[in-house]
């Protein structure tokens, strides 16, 4: 029989995990003002799983479970790869159409190239598998491992290039700053960050993972300018909210991802409050 | 430092708006529980004592399940019976039910898709695939729609044939046999007991099918036969008693004269045991494959086929939204019948029997 | 040949008819960089929609259809008011926060609603292969009514669209505008995304817009050229679909989409050209 403790504490683990990681990733996003990226990446991670599929069909029959799914992730990080390299050869003082943008119509052709492609070359037996909810509440030990390594070494080559990529983001907003080789550095950006979703939409789903990437860091807008509080204190509002969110989904036994949104959702709210009231007094 | 915030225009209208959409949510995520909370309590509604423990991905199942295990068992179910069979949202109380289940029965076809990493999260070793607690309903099932060359690029055939094999009563009955078998391992004591209950509701269906009279003379085993070869019909002109056997004919066969030989569409293919069993010929399915609308040609050759046909009916499980079946109603004068897959998706639909009336109930009345 | 062009006709028109509306309300969408609010707004509508069914009301009443156009018209009030000189947090990712929290709560009400799968944005599907006539003229009055609306202000729309010359009147003054602007662009919205699906708005409000931003900067010729892009494109992809038997929504969608990464790619050489001729 489950207790409370051991059915949440995998995905609670894993929800700070990825709270780690895309409460700084938030930031970046935020700031270049490229807010569906993480919806677009997955999807088109999706697409090259569709394509695998497809090609997996085509030739000889299905191979086993575990190697047809290694091939699947690897071809998501190829498909990220390529939209990684598309985005940076964008991201040009001559193309006038802002990232946002590009990323919108990157998204919408992945999805529909992929449902052209399931429709044409797979059974009929591949339902379009919406990674929406996602499947925190299913993960496992091994999951979080995975997860966890992904994390450090992502999070560390962050962490290493740090200013570089600050940089580079901030020349986002203002047009000043130049940055040597900034190519480079977008795209070693988006390839990382595709990687990263990649692992965590895998895992938690592409609601879970949107939210976390937008919500913490909007929170810690309001209240810091400096990187290292912003990321404390995207991490404590989404701690409090995964708290809440997994409390709330097994008391009235509600899907977790939802939950999880609605706390965050809560939390900016209350944010927003508080930081008007601390005016209000000044 | 002027940052954040203009100061001077925060004032209390923004704060009033904001603390008003905060008091909007919690109310909402409560009631949302609340709903959440009744629904397990119907749910679960079983008896104390030492009782087996099943879980059933369908209602259909669970409903013959009960009937065949009687007290000896809880059995509860997962996906609700409005719910897209191929989409159901994972819930905590899932992998909690599975976890101390005895017996886990599903169909057994790949249709269930979500209940994969649903067993993973269980670790419950009992109703692992293969193991005592596991029941595949389909085993043995006269499956239609199955493809038996390799090419799949044909796109349009499910690897296995056709899941939705609940729609059809005389699968009903094999069902029943895989899950007496499946009893009768987790519960060796009981199973005179249970080989009773499934032979009384092999029986009721027959009769239900067929009508006493028929089942009297010929046994349901032989009539049965006699319906899967499609020769049931034929069988049925010879005289007898100064009329016909069909005269004889009653239950949901007689029922259903009015519309045998019919031709019709399906939105999906729900119908495809049901249309075999009763006669029903389809003709064709608007969108053969979820998710993905289909193609202009496709609309075309529906659109031409319905006129061509004179094609008045089409059937629409209840799960999908019913914009896109309005649209073809406006645009060909077609009517779309709506009806619940599985037993509970409309309140007062609590067992199979009850599912079957209502849908020929539903078609009935439609054709008038 | 005539019989399909008839089959056809239905379709095309409604591609014009939204090509027209969106490519339009597209050119101020992507100056602002908002470029996701139509999802945002569906999945609210979506959400109205929901609402409305939990209400009690039928699924085709035309109950659940003002509840539904009434949730977005509050919601999108509520984001046109919370527009400042200076945004802590930008206006798209205020977006982004709307659009999950609502899929979150549509998430949360699927389990009550029959169907209720059917509410939540990427199943939000349309096909305009079954339109009818009187359809076709719904829409083409509603969105003549708001073309009047916009013939009349269109001046003032430009200006706050144009964000890089910060607020061009005082701040609620601004808002009132906006407030016109976003209540006519979020009706428009859902509509069309009833008739054609999420996909195939978001592409046609964005992509024709964005192939002309690349070889133009003012607004009337933007203008001329995403309406010229997006009727043709539309045109093209039903073509394609036809002749391919492909599902017609994604085809647009794809090939719109394409053509402006196509062209994108175009400036860039041309512009390298330039550079190593001079």
């Amino acid at each position: 029989m489950f207790t409370a403790f051991e059915f949440m504490l995998p995905p609670f683990v894993a929800s700070l995990l990825l709270l780690l990681i895309t409460a700084y990733f938030g930031i970046h996003v935020i700031k270049r003002e490229i807010i569906f990226i993480d919806i677009a990446l997955a999807q088109i991670a999706a697409l090259g799983s569709a394509v695998t599929l497809v090609i997996n069909n085509l030739g000889s029959g299905p191979s086993s479970h575990a190697h047809e799914h290694d091939s699947r992730t690897l071809m998501a990080y190829a498909f990220c790869l390529l939209a990684a390299g598309v985005f940076t050869i964008l991201k040009n003082k001559r193309i006038k159409i802002p990232m946002e943008a590009i990323i919108g119509i990157a998204y919408a052709v992945a999805t529909t190239t992929a449902v052209i492609i399931l429709d044409k070359g797979a059974g009929s037996d591949v339902h379009i598998h919406d990674m929406l909810a996602g499947t925190i509440l299913w993960v496992t030990w091994q999951h979080v491992l995975r997860l966890s390594i992904v994390v450090l070494l992502i999070g560390g080559f962050h962490f290493c290039l740090r200013e570089k990529f600050k940089k580079v983001t901030l020349g986002y907003l203002d047009k000043n700053i130049e940055v040597a080789r900034s190519g480079l550095w977008d795209f070693l950006f988006y390839f990382t960050f595709g990687i990263m979703i990649v692992e965590a939409v895998s895992i938690g789903g592409i609601l879970t993972v949107f939210a976390f990437l937008i919500i913490p860091a909007s929170v810690s807008a309001l209240f810091a300018e400096r990187w290292t509080t912003r990321i404390l204190i995207g991490l404590a509002a989404g701690f409090i909210a995964t708290l809440g969110g997994l409390w709330l989904s097994w008391t009235r036994d509600l899907p977790s991802s939802p939950a999880i949104v609605m706390f965050l959702g809560v939390c900016l709210l209350l944010a927003i409050i508080i930081k008007g009231l601390i005016r209000l007094k000044t | 430092m002027e940052k954040y915030f203009n100061y001077r225009l925060l004032n209390t209208g923004r704060i009033l708006i904001v603390a008003l959409m905060v008091f909007l949510l919690i109310p909402f995520i409560d009631a949302v529980g609340q709903v959440q909370q009744r629904t397990q309590a119907r749910v679960r509604a079983g008896q104390p004592g030492k009782q087996l423990n099943i879980v059933c991905s369908f209602s259909d199942y669970a409903s013959i399940t009960k009937t065949i295990a009687g007290d000896m068992a809880n059995v509860t179910f997962i996906a609700q019976g409005e719910q897209d069979p191929h989409f159901v949202p994972p819930k905590p109380s899932y992998a909690v039910t599975l976890s101390t289940a005895d017996m886990w029965i599903t169909t057994g076809m790949d249709l269930e898709m979500w209940s994969a990493t649903l067993l993973d999260k269980a670790r419950n070793r009992k109703i692992m695939d293969g193991e005592a607690g596991f029941v595949a309903v389909s085993a043995g099932i006269n499956v239609l729609e199955k493809v038996n060359s390799v090419s799949r690029t044909d796109g349009d055939v499910h690897l296995m044939g056709n899941p939705h094999i609940n729609t059809g009563p005389l699968n009903w009955k094999i069902m029943a046999q895989n899950i007496t078998v499946g009893l009768t391992r987790v519960d060796p004591q009981n199973t005179s007991f249970y080989q009773k209950n499934r032979d009384d509701f092999i029986d009721r269906v027959d009769r239900a099918m067929f009508g006493d009279k028929l089942v009297d003379l010929f046994g349901g085993p032989t009539l049965t036969k006699l319906l899967e070869n499609k020769t049931l019909f034929t069988f049925l002109e010879r005289s007898y008693e100064g009329g016909k056997l069909i005269d004889q004919l009653g239950g949901w066969l007689k029922k259903a004269l009015p519309f045998r030989g019919m031709r019709i569409l399906t939105y999906h293919k729900n119908w495809a045991y049901f249309a075999d069993a009763f006669g029903l010929e389809i003709l064709g399915h608007i969108e053969p494959k979820p998710g993905i609308p289909p193609s202009a040609r496709h609309v075309q050759q529906m659109i031409g086929m319905i006129k061509e046909q004179n094609i008045k009916l089409m059937l629409v499980a209840s799960y999908f939204e019913k914009k896109t079946p309005q649209m073809i109603e406006d645009k060909t004068g077609i009517k779309a019948i709506y009806l619940p897959l599985y037993v509970q998706g409309v309140p007062g639909i609590n067992d199979n029997f009850q599912l079957v009336d209502y849908w020929i109930g539903q078609i009935n009345a439609s054709i008038k | 040949m005539t019989d399909n062009l008839l089959f056809l006709s239905a379709p095309i028109t409604v591609c014009i008819l939204l090509s027209g509306v969106l490519s339009y309300f597209g050119n101020h969408i992507l100056s602002r960089g908002i470029i996701f609010i139509d999802i945002a707004v569906a999945q609210i509508a979506a959400l109205g929609t929901m609402t409305g069914l939990l209400l009690g009301y039928a699924e085709e009443s035309a109950g659940v259809q003002v509840i539904s156009y009434a949730v977005t018209i509050i919601i999108i009030s509520l984001f046109a008011l919370t527009k400042f000189s200076k945004q802590v947090i930008p206006q798209e990712a205020i977006i982004g926060i709307i659009y999950c929290v609502a899929l979150a709560l549509a998430m949360l009400l699927a389990d009550r609603i029959p169907g209720g799968g059917n509410f939540i944005s990427k199943t939000i599907t349309g096909n305009i292969l079954w339109v009818t006539w009187d359809k076709i003229f719904s829409c083409f009055i509603m969105f003549l009514l708001i073309g009047i609306i916009h013939l009349i202000f269109w001046k003032h729309f430009i200006l706050i669209s144009d964000t890089k010359n910060g607020l061009p009147y005082s701040l609620w003054k601004t808002r009132m505008y906006e407030l016109i602007f976003y209540i006519t662009f979020g009706i428009v919205i859902v509509k069309a995304v009833a008739v054609g699906g999420i996909f195939l708005v978001f592409i046609l409000l964005i992509a024709p817009t964005s192939a002309a931003t690349l070889f133009t900067d003012k607004w009337k010729n933007r203008f001329i050229w995403s309406w010229v892009i997006g009727i043709i494109g539309s045109i093209s992809g039903m073509y394609i679909s036809y002749v391919l038997n492909i599902s017609n929504g994604p085809a647009i969608v794809t090939l719109l989409g394409t053509l402006v990464f196509v062209l994108a790619f175009v400036r860039l050489v041309m512009h390298k050209i330039q550079t190593v001729k001079s």
